[in-house]
């Protein structure tokens, strides 16, 4: 296989896209209940982890954004390729797609959960399993363009339920964040371990980034939307806080969408209906860019046709989505994901950074002998 | 081609959503916008649910189930055993505890309720003086939806602050607070004809331990929360002969203040030997009196509002001592205490034992900003 990946000019972005692809696939499933996770760690000083894992997030964009540019114009296939050679690579090739169809699916059942709890008790599983995936096998076959089209819109679409925060914050008490830093350094830090359920889906760079125009831009764009994923899930965070009393917040599963229970508009009254349907748009991209991530990630490591694996992938989803059907099983399986995605996203790429580090040296080494 | 498919994409997931649930269409369903509460035999819960029905032909709109169950839920199944319609209660509007069940459940049913996504958490409590279900059997002409002129009757009243706010979010968050206790407001039923009124319960955890009148209720609400324009009327007997009311028979003063503005700060002030001090300031227009002072006097003026302070400290006093009484800290003075001491670990239980023997200073600064539009 080639390390280089050049694709065709019709299918190149234009970099500022990436500012929402990056912002809409942080912010899907996790968003709707993370509060609850980093509170019982790091308490009332939760929104201090939140800022860190901010912090911590741009620093490993800037590593992976780093490692890239070595390679002009390649994904992490054509890295692992180079780095590791044909069998290791394509070891990790194949663990890097079983990564992106494990995150579809935790992200198609966390949604297909809030579903069933919040609005639709009675329509089965497979049901909303297999309307989700057909949508996202129809995004998926139209190619990149109709994958970033999508999540441009959405987050233009769903700008308004930022305004649902004015409802909470009336019935808020400061007095909640105080005293400031009571936790102490570990537990926050742990909370900000636990942000990474959240947090992730900035390694798809890792996969879009031939696609991107100008590589000089990535940098600016790619931090901008963490910046601005930081801001909003900080926000969140704080507002939980000052609206729940800690005893509540301990107990409810959902903590976003409960924030928005008490908005009451005249003609309707009860918002989060419309906030849970709407989430449909925000999570439909996300599984799209990872299934996308996924079916790249066979083409360039075994040269088959992308169209096939399509289909293939989205019956494994459906079928493995059909297996994990109590709150149980899905609370175990997320956190068992969130530590592996911690490995993978956190900590592999400052390993596979200085991988290249080296590589580059002894090339250059070998060059200068010559 | 790409536009187009983007296209397709949202109106499929539009329909997908709108789509795939069952219809609820309103002539088939009963909608449930009262319910109440009490203990039956033998830990049964006796429910009584106002359910308002979309039926031209009949005479009234709501119809009264009663039912019998162990649980919560249980009360929505047998309850649908008897009423031709499904009921559902996402417009539950009022949640009534009948007072025997209240000292004792409050907190297992609003926990029951609050898990429940189709229930509102604005919904308001509300303690009945006797039975839940006596009272929603209220018969008078004047009120034909009891559910309904409940629910107009507290959200007028909590509105304009004579009523302290307990919708159900508010209380479950009073409760799970480390330093805070729960207060539901109690309501009467008189003479089968009318609603009332007519004091706040207030919790120990989930327990119903004692109650305040409504006059106390303004002063609960002057400490704990803001006024933007409320109202009360302040009987007392002042020491200067110069306010002594003509019209009371003891010659005792009365006044009433309408457009109250007020806010009050808490602050600990002795951690070892747990001091605090509550200092409150509130403006109000005076707009009745029943002496003959002459309040354009600066010297009286200044008089008048000194004793109306003096007047409101005591009061803040006793309920403040009446609360230690019977250990219930509605006013959230533990909470107080968490904020302003690091590493306190505070816990209801420790809070529950250190907070009998707290000092409170009050401190009332009553400011009056006119009387009306005649001197």
């Amino acid at each position: 296989m080639d390390i280089q990946y050049q694709p065709k000019p019709q299918l190149l972005l234009s970099t500022f896209l990436v500012f929402f692809i990056i912002h809409d696939i942080q912010v899907g499933v996790g968003i709707q209940g993370f509060q609850r996770i980093i509170f019982l760690e790091a308490k009332q000083d939760a929104w201090i982890s939140v800022i860190l894992s901010g912090i911590l997030t741009h620093m490993i964009v800037f590593i992976m954004i780093k490692t890239l540019q070595y390679y002009g114009s390649s994904d992490i296939y054509g890295i692992h390729h180079d780095i590791y050679g044909k069998w290791i690579g394509r070891m990790m090739n194949c663990l890097y797609i079983f990564y992106c169809l494990v995150t579809s699916l935790v992200i198609l059942k966390n949604y297909i959960e809030v579903i069933q709890t919040w609005m639709f008790p009675q329509v089965p599983t497979w049901f909303l399993s297999i309307s989700l995936l057909l949508l996202v096998v129809y995004g998926v076959t139209g190619g990149i363009r109709v994958i970033v089209g999508v999540s441009f819109f959405n987050i233009v679409l769903s700008m308004w339920m930022l305004g649902l925060i004015g409802y909470p914050i009336r019935y808020s008490d400061y007095t909640h964040f105080l005293p400031i830093l009571e936790s102490n350094i570990p537990a926050i830090l742990k909370g900000t371990f636990k942000m990474t359920f959240t947090v992730i889906g900035f390694e798809i760079l890792y996969v879009i980034y031939p696609h991107l125009k100008e590589k000089n831009k990535v940098q600016k764009f790619a931090h901008l939307a963490i910046a601005i994923t930081t801001i909003l899930y900080l926000l969140l965070m704080l507002l939980a806080i000052a609206y729940f009393s800690s005893g509540q917040l301990e107990k409810s599963i959902w903590v976003t969408l409960s924030l928005f229970k008490i908005v009451k508009l005249p003609f309707i009254e009860r918002m989060e209906y419309i906030a849970i349907a709407f989430w449909m748009l925000i999570i439909i991209p996300n599984i799209m860019l990872y299934l996308w991530a996924a079916v790249r990630g066979m083409n360039r490591t075994f040269n088959i046709n992308e169209s096939n694996f399509i289909w293939i992938f989205s019956l494994i989803l459906f079928i493995s989505s059909l297996f994990l059907n109590t709150r149980m099983k899905i609370n175990t399986f997320n956190d068992k994901f969130a530590l592996a995605a911690f490995y993978l996203v956190y900590c592999y790429p400052i390993i596979l950074f200085v991988f290249v580090l080296i590589k580059k040296k002894i090339k250059g080494f070998k060059e200068k002998q010559i | 081609m790409i536009k187009k498919r983007i296209l397709a994409v949202y109106l499929l997931a539009f329909f997908n959503l709108t789509g795939c649930a069952e219809p609820q269409i309103l002539e088939e369903i009963g909608l449930i916008t009262t319910i109440g509460y009490d203990e039956g035999e033998k830990g049964l819960i006796k429910g009584t649910a106002v359910e308002l029905k979309i039926e031209p032909d009949a005479k009234t709109d709501i119809k009264i189930v009663e039912t019998q169950a162990y649980s919560v839920r249980g009360l929505n199944t047998s309850a649908n055993k008897k009423t031709s319609k499904r009921l559902l209660a996402g417009q539950l509007r009022v949640i009534l505890l009948g007072e025997e069940l209240a000292h004792q459940r409050m907190l297992h049913i609003s926990d029951t309720l609050a898990k429940d996504p189709a229930i509102s958490d604005l919904s308001y409590l509300s303690i009945v003086e006797g039975e839940a279900r006596d009272l929603l059997n209220l018969q008078d002409p004047h009120i034909p939806n009891i559910g309904l002129h409940l629910f107009r009757l507290i959200e007028q009243n909590t509105k304009d602050e004579i009523m302290p706010s307990a919708t159900l979010q508010e209380v479950l968050h009073r409760y799970y607070s480390a330093g805070r206790d729960p207060f539901i407001p109690i309501l009467k039923k008189i003479d089968n004809s009318e609603v009332k009124f007519t004091g706040v319960g207030i919790y120990k955890d989930d327990r119903l331990v004692g109650r305040i009148s409504t006059d106390q209720s303004f002063y609960l609400k002057l400490i704990n929360d803001k006024y933007k324009a409320g109202s009360t009327e302040l009987i007392f007997m002042s020491e200067s002969p110069k306010l002594r009311g003509l019209s009371h028979s003891e010659r005792k003063t009365v006044i009433s203040l309408d457009t109250i503005h007020s806010n009050s700060d808490i602050k600990l002030v002795n951690k070892k030997n747990l001091e605090f001090d509550i200092k409150v300031k509130l403006n109000a227009r005076l707009i009745d009196i029943n002496s003959d002072i002459d309040l354009t006097k600066s010297s009286n003026l200044k008089l008048f509002e000194k004793e109306v302070s003096k007047e409101m400290e005591k009061r803040v006093e006793n309920l403040i001592a009446y609360c230690q009484s019977k250990n219930s800290d509605i006013i959230g003075l533990g909470e107080v205490y968490r904020f302003s001491v690091r590493n306190s670990k505070l816990t209801k239980k420790k809070w529950h034992e250190m907070y009998p023997n707290a000092k409170v200073n009050v401190k009332v600064d009553f400011t009056m900003m006119r009387s009306g539009i005649n001197d």
